[in-house]
């Protein structure tokens, strides 16, 4: 039996696929933006060893790019439709936008599938890319310092100097922006040159990891490995305001590029051929002029820690010193040997992408529960029209209703089910090319992730559903 | 004990004039397409309604629901109001509609033992788990098939399903509009000899079929059907 709908009020449809939409791509934004470097052009990685999870995160990150365009074009062609719809109220135009239309049905189709597509690919881009980035950018940089590298030649050399990590947590780490109070560094440089202590006090800022232009390993070797006696005589431009440096070409910046960090403008004057690590990247100023620089800066920097090299007596009466000047708990500084720095390091690492890793999963899930909704969505459409058979066996609308309600239910809870074996085999296989990167998700993590996903995607896809069942008016559509 | 008598039922042109009484028993509407006849389901449970004469059912001898022409359009699904609600509760204990596009619940993946427990549930009601296997038993429907994906069996396997359901719930009147259309001989006998039991307890059948097989071999009432014209 033919049925016909009348779509003249169903506008919905098309409105709640445009949110679907901008939600997609507003939640990639999301996880992009929040993690500036780790995806696309940003992304360095170091060139020196083809390593498995490099191939899987630009394999992901292709594939999350297809995603894009494919949505894009997409969510574009239905946004031609519906401005066509706008302008041209003919029946034709309204067909086109049924839900029961085959067209209709295929664009849903892409649309749901290119959705999908971006969400695994981010979250498992970003996997990838976080496990990766984290672990060996903080096992580098803590090796690197722990080395001694980046300090004045006569200091790192000297027998019993050793290096520390000072800042306001016990557990410093280059991801905590306001570790070390604002005037710490400059207040810790008095004391020790009015003491004569010879520590050598370099600070390191978050902003300078996550500076764009070069990416985030790239910026912090840039400016951590700002080795003293590798300086040029080069004189710098004493305003501060173009710094010249001398960048490996592998980090994709070209000679005379400018890029900020921190408020200091750089300026690229020579490109090293055949450097791949932190050493031969070199900012052409000493360290005491780097310094001033900083204290011109317009404002004060938030430093995450300030690496201090010396006798370890000195940096301790360099710190009771301090406290002295300092007496608030709040205020303190503590010390942290190069070992213990390197394992927070790491351990935050492994923090961090636990809660990416949770956070990614968790908004994969919902998308893709969201998405199979609006599938739903359309089914029941589809349903209240055509099902001869269940209509005539009795069921009123709220019957028909129910069942999808009870399939959106079914699949919220099965695909959160599904998330648990996924964490531990994406674990698994980031923990085979990062061993650094060691996650060991909790089970009460992983709960209220599961508790999280639940919700939202209940909710979420609800909202979807309902949409159908309050639209759905037919006192203006003859069906039979 | 449920009887329909369909007295000078008009719909459109598709009915002219329908004049019969469908008695507890095998009633088997045969015609060519564009007789009426599948108009006639549709009139029969109140899905549409006449545009003349007037379609009673008769349980026990009281008339238990009737269809006349009304000024209201149909929607194609009924809303929550209370004349619904009485009609879908007298359809759900007594009709059971199968049709020839079995279309169950292909949307939802679930088995096709959760298809029928779930929608009628939905409805309201529990299945017998009992009941339903012993129809599946006689329709040869293996519990291999009950529990596969409703959406992946074939499409006489769906068929079968959706007689299982129609027929779960014990109705006094069975409407089945070729309900044979997409099984193999094998199990269309199956089907009959089902209805067949049916109709020796009393139960009421109104098949419409292009199958000369089951009034060939079943004991019947023939009601014709030619132009919109039905009696």
């Amino acid at each position: 039996m033919e049925s016909k709908h009348n779509f003249i009020n169903d506008k919905a449809w098309p409105l709640s696929k445009g949110v679907i939409a901008i939600g997609s791509l507003a939640a990639a934004g999301y996880m992009i933006g929040m993690h500036p470097n780790l995806l696309k052009e940003e992304l360095v990685y170091q060139p020196s060893s083809a390593q498995p999870s490099n191939i899987l995160v630009n394999s992901f990150k292709d594939l999350e790019e297809l995603g894009e365009v494919l949505g894009g074009v997409f969510i574009l062609k239905r946004g031609l439709n519906n401005i066509k719809f706008a302008f041209n109220k003919q029946e034709d135009a309204l067909n086109k936008l049924a839900p029961t239309n085959h067209s209709g049905r295929v664009f849903n189709k892409w649309l749901s599938s290119s959705v999908l597509l971006t969400a695994s690919s981010l979250m498992a881009g970003n996997y990838f890319g976080i496990a990766h980035d984290v672990s060996h950018t903080q096992t580098n940089v803590a090796n690197f310092l722990s080395n001694g590298n980046g300090l004045d030649k006569k200091n790192k050399n000297t027998k019993n100097n050793q290096t520390f990590f000072l800042s306001s947590s016990y557990q410093p780490d280059i991801l905590n922006q306001t570790s070390v109070p604002t005037n710490g560094f400059s207040d810790l440089r008095k004391i020790d040159q009015k003491q004569h202590l010879n520590v050598n006090l370099i600070p390191i800022s978050k902003q300078w990891v996550s500076a764009k232009k070069s990416g985030n390993s790239s910026v912090f070797e840039l400016l951590a490995v700002a080795v003293p006696d590798q300086l040029s005589s080069l004189k710098y431009n004493k305003s501060c305001k173009e710094i010249p440096v001398e960048v490996s070409n592998t980090l994709g910046v070209e000679i005379n590029q400018t890029f900020t960090a921190d408020g200091l403008q750089m300026k690229v004057r020579q490109l090293l051929k055949n450097s791949t690590g932190f050493d031969l990247q070199t900012l052409l100023m000493n360290q005491t002029e780097f310094n001033h620089c900083l204290n011109e800066s317009i404002e004060p920097l938030p430093f995450s820690f300030i690496i201090a090299n010396g006798e370890k007596n000195k940096v301790q009466e360099l710190l009771k010193l301090y406290h002295i000047q300092y007496p608030n708990i709040d205020e303190r500084v503590h010390m942290a040997t190069a070992k213990e720095f390197l394992n927070n390091a790491l351990q935050t690492g492994e923090n961090a992408v636990d809660g990416l890793v949770l956070e990614a999963i968790a908004l994969g899930f919902i998308f893709a529960d969201v998405a199979f909704a609006y599938k739903l969505k359309n089914d029941l459409a589809r349903s209240r029209q055509n099902n001869l058979f269940l209509r005539a066996n009795g069921f009123l609308e709220s019957d028909l209703a129910k069942i999808y309600n009870y399939a959106v239910e079914r699949n919220v809870f099965q695909s959160g089910l599904f998330a648990l074996p996924l964490i531990l085999v994406v674990d698994s296989l980031t923990n085979v090319g990062e061993p650094g990167a060691k996650i060991g998700l909790s089970l009460e993590n992983y709960l209220a992730t599961l508790g999280l996903t639940w919700a939202v995607s209940r909710i979420a896809s609800k909202i979807a559903l309902k949409q159908e069942n309050n639209k759905h008016n037919f006192s203006n559509g003859e069906v039979l | 004990m449920i009887e329909i008598n369909f007295d000078n039922v008009g719909y459109e042109d598709r009915v002219r004039k329908a004049n019969c009484v469908i008695e507890p028993g095998l009633n088997i509407v045969i015609g060519p397409s564009g007789s009426g006849k599948s108009t006639m389901a549709l009139l029969t449970l109140g899905l549409i309604n006449p545009t003349a004469g007037i379609v009673k059912h008769y349980k026990d001898n009281q008339i238990v629901q009737e269809f006349s022409p009304v000024n209201k359009k149909n929607n194609f699904f009924r809303t929550d109001t209370s004349q619904n609600k009485k009609l879908k509760k007298y359809i759900a204990n007594n009709i059971g509609f199968i049709s020839q596009n079995p279309y169950l619940l292909s949307d939802v993946n679930l088995s096709a033992r959760e298809t029928i427990i779930k929608l009628k549930q939905a409805q309201g009601y529990s299945v017998d788990s009992d009941k339903l296997v012993e129809l599946a038993d006689r329709l040869s429907i293996s519990a291999n098939s009950l529990d596969r994906s409703y959406k992946n069996l074939s499409g006489g396997e769906k068929q079968r399903i959706s007689i299982i359901f129609a027929l779960s719930q014990d109705p006094n009147l069975i409407i089945a509009d070729e309900p044979t259309a997409s099984v193999d001989p094998e199990n269309k006998k199956r089907v009959f000899d089902l209805f067949k039991i049916y109709a020796e307890i009393g139960k009421t059948i109104l098949l419409i079929t292009h199958d000369e097989y089951v009034f060939n071999n079943y004991q019947c009432k023939i009601i014709g059907a030619k132009n919109g014209i039905i009696g």
